[in-house]
């Protein structure tokens, strides 16, 4: 033995070999693209509000109830378990142990429902775990190339904090969706896709403990075989639609439109025009139209505080995502999904987005943070920032409101600070020119 | 994928160059920065972060050059820093940094003094109460391997301070040996 083979025997209780931070750093990194423009001095969106941009619920049952037949519906929880594949498998780790209660997967989206107990026997109840846990999910396609679909404890979902059953929704992501669209371009049928290899571990002890990987379980589920089954009855995904549209050097690119039994998804990216101050911008609302019918409107609320952790089964109709555009360093593209279920295919979709609006400043240099603190210090509020000191761009700064602000007071700055960036900044005008797409469905996807 | 390859890319911003960086070189990482912790979830955030680090400033990195030197220097300091900011550390004086690099010098000898577990819960011992930059003196010379001369360039520290302090810590070795291992006492003679 020699000196290195001692320190790495030492740095056994570090369990390195069993740690995987790519989920981690990927969410974390996926989050910050978001918040800070390359280049220019742009200030992080802070997780708070990287939730309030994620749309909230505005269609009521009255809008569902326009149309007058209707093609669609609304998938919930109750209903994706219907659809889903019971599994009875029970495995310990340590003191804990997990009981896999069922799975529900097609092309965008796997979802897995499971219990776990204590040592007693007890179940562990949501709350008890909440985000202290990470779900690793990897999907395994033929030939034995993994992809990972990854999902954290926040973006799931959980009936109820006080329920013992915690159900974790993987949605599709756009990386997902090319290896998706490159494996059915080789040929592969989607259902023929090998097996679902679910990886939880679970941090139930002390939140200083992030990353003990004490309680790992792995499951491995195939597909097409008895133990489980891929909902595959309802799958079109309109990857022709690549496209980019420009107006008013505006351009959208529509990369996917993706339709599964359970939900239904829109991928876009957006690039700003130069000449516009280069900020995260979103669309405020989108409409989304199926056989000229308004089906259901996401919009995006800066108001609106959605509650990650513990969300319930009704705020679950619809959310977004935003990513860093993959092909362009400056642009940012934006993933809505729809939980509701097309009963037949539509032969037109519409799109409609009547303005984009910048995120809260997330990019502000200091003279305007400044104008910020002082403005709100006259209202009684305190903002603090703090300066990046990985940049040597020290003007990159991060707006922090206070601890002491409660949940509810904190809502209140937010859209304070919402409403002042509209006096600070006021929109460019061809922001809320408005724009409409519409995509008429190939005859071959109507059948 | 050969690894000029995906610095290159991870340069124009692709994540998933960065992904096979991390399978790559997050186990050394975190056993580097636990050995200079002496804490595991420490340990990770610092390897975490160092990865998120080299993605945002990825437009520095020299596609030419080798990535490990570059990338483990900064967990070296990352871990120095949280291990400071912990506050877990218990400096000693130089001479007990160099027990601790006699002691695993110790290993590389044929002729091993103590039994393998024996030495191995010594030096952890004795690594425990180290300070954090003591340590990464440890860590980057036995477990990462890089020379005196490149360890003094990292943690810019004169080169001779380190070759005097191993030799110091040698002979003060011997003689605890002297007195307290019999087994040694031959081997040292």
């Amino acid at each position: 033995m020699n000196s290195h083979d001692i320190l790495h025997n030492i740095s056994e209780k570090s369990d390195a070999d069993q740690s995987n931070l790519w989920h981690s750093i990927a969410h974390q990194i996926e989050e910050e693209n978001l918040m800070r423009k390359s280049k220019s001095r742009r200030l992080r969106l802070s997780t708070t509000w990287a939730v309030a941009v994620i749309g909230i619920l505005l269609m009521s049952s009255a809008i569902f109830g326009r149309a007058q037949r209707k093609i669609y519906h609304a998938v919930t929880l109750t209903e994706l378990e219907q659809m889903a594949t019971p599994l009875d498998l029970v495995e310990t780790n340590n003191d804990l142990t997990i009981q896999l209660d069922w799975a529900y997967a097609d092309a965008t989206q796997v979802v897995v429902a499971y219990t776990l107990f204590d040592l007693n026997g007890e179940p562990i109840l949501a709350r008890e775990l909440e985000g202290e846990g990470r779900v690793d999910l990897k999907h395994v396609y033929p030939e034995n190339e993994y992809r990972t679909l990854y999902a954290f404890f926040p973006q799931g979902l959980v009936n109820n904090p006080d329920s013992a059953q915690q159900v974790i929704r993987y949605p599709i992501t756009g990386t997902y969706l090319e290896a998706l669209n490159e494996f059915l371009e080789q040929g592969f049928d989607i259902n023929t896709l090998g097996m679902m290899n679910i990886e939880l571990r679970f941090f139930y002890n002390p939140p200083t403990i992030r990353y003990t990987p004490s309680h790992l379980f792995e499951f491995e589920i195939p597909f097409g075989i008895s133990d489980f089954e891929l909902h595959n009855d309802l799958v079109e995904i309109f990857g022709e639609w690549d496209r980019s549209e420009e107006l008013s050097d505006f351009e959208f690119y529509f990369n996917d439109f993706v339709i599964a039994d359970s939900s239904t998804h829109l991928f876009m990216c957006i690039r700003i025009p130069d000449d516009i101050e280069q900020r995260l911008y979103f669309p405020r609302d989108i409409d989304l139209y199926a056989n000229n019918r308004l089906i259901e409107t996401i919009k995006i609320d800066p108001n609106e505080h959605a509650e990650w952790t513990n969300i319930d089964e009704a705020r679950v109709r619809y959310d977004a995502n935003y990513y860093a555009d993959p092909n362009n360093p400056e642009g940012f593209c934006v993933q809505f999904k729809w939980y509701l279920a097309f009963d037949e295919l539509p032969q037109t979709i519409h799109i409609e987005i009547p303005m984009l609006t910048p995120t809260i400043d997330h990019a502000l240099d200091n003279p305007i943070s400044q104008t910020y603190v002082d403005l709100f210090a006259q209202e009684g509020y305190l903002l603090e920032y703090l300066y990046n000191e990985e940049y040597d761009d020290t003007s990159i700064v991060y707006p922090l409101e206070l601890d002491i602000l409660s949940a509810s007071e904190r809502h209140g700055v937010d859209r304070r600070v919402y409403e002042a960036l509209y006096t600070i900044h006021p929109l460019d005008e061809r922001l809320t020119q408005g724009w409409e797409y519409t995509i008429q469905l190939s005859p071959e996807s109507e059948e | 994928m050969e690894e000029q390859k995906v610095i290159q890319r991870l340069k124009q911003g692709d994540i998933g160059s960065l992904e096979i960086l991390v399978n790559r070189y997050q186990e050394k990482a975190i056993r580097t920065a636990y050995l200079i912790t002496q804490d595991k979830a420490l340990a990770h955030d610092v390897v975490q972060a160092s990865f998120i680090s080299i993605y945002k400033s990825r437009h520095r990195l020299d596609a030419t050059r080798p990535f490990a030197p570059y990338f483990f220097k900064s967990v070296v300091n990352g871990a120095i820093r949280a291990s400071k900011k912990s506050h877990k550390q218990v400096s000693l004086d130089e001479e007990n940094s160099g027990m601790v690099e006699a002691l695993i010098s110790s290993a590389e000898n044929p002729e091993n003094l103590l039994e393998e577990q024996e030495l191995r819960e010594r030096i952890e011992r004795m690594l425990a109460q180290l300070s954090a930059e003591q340590r990464a003196v440890i860590v980057l010379k036995y477990y990462l391997g890089y020379s005196e001369q490149e360890m003094a360039d990292k943690l810019q520290t004169p080169k001779g301070t380190i070759k005097s302090r191993l030799h110091k810590a040698r002979q003060q070795l011997k003689r605890l040996f002297q007195i307290n291992s019999p087994l040694s006492r031959e081997d040292l003679a």
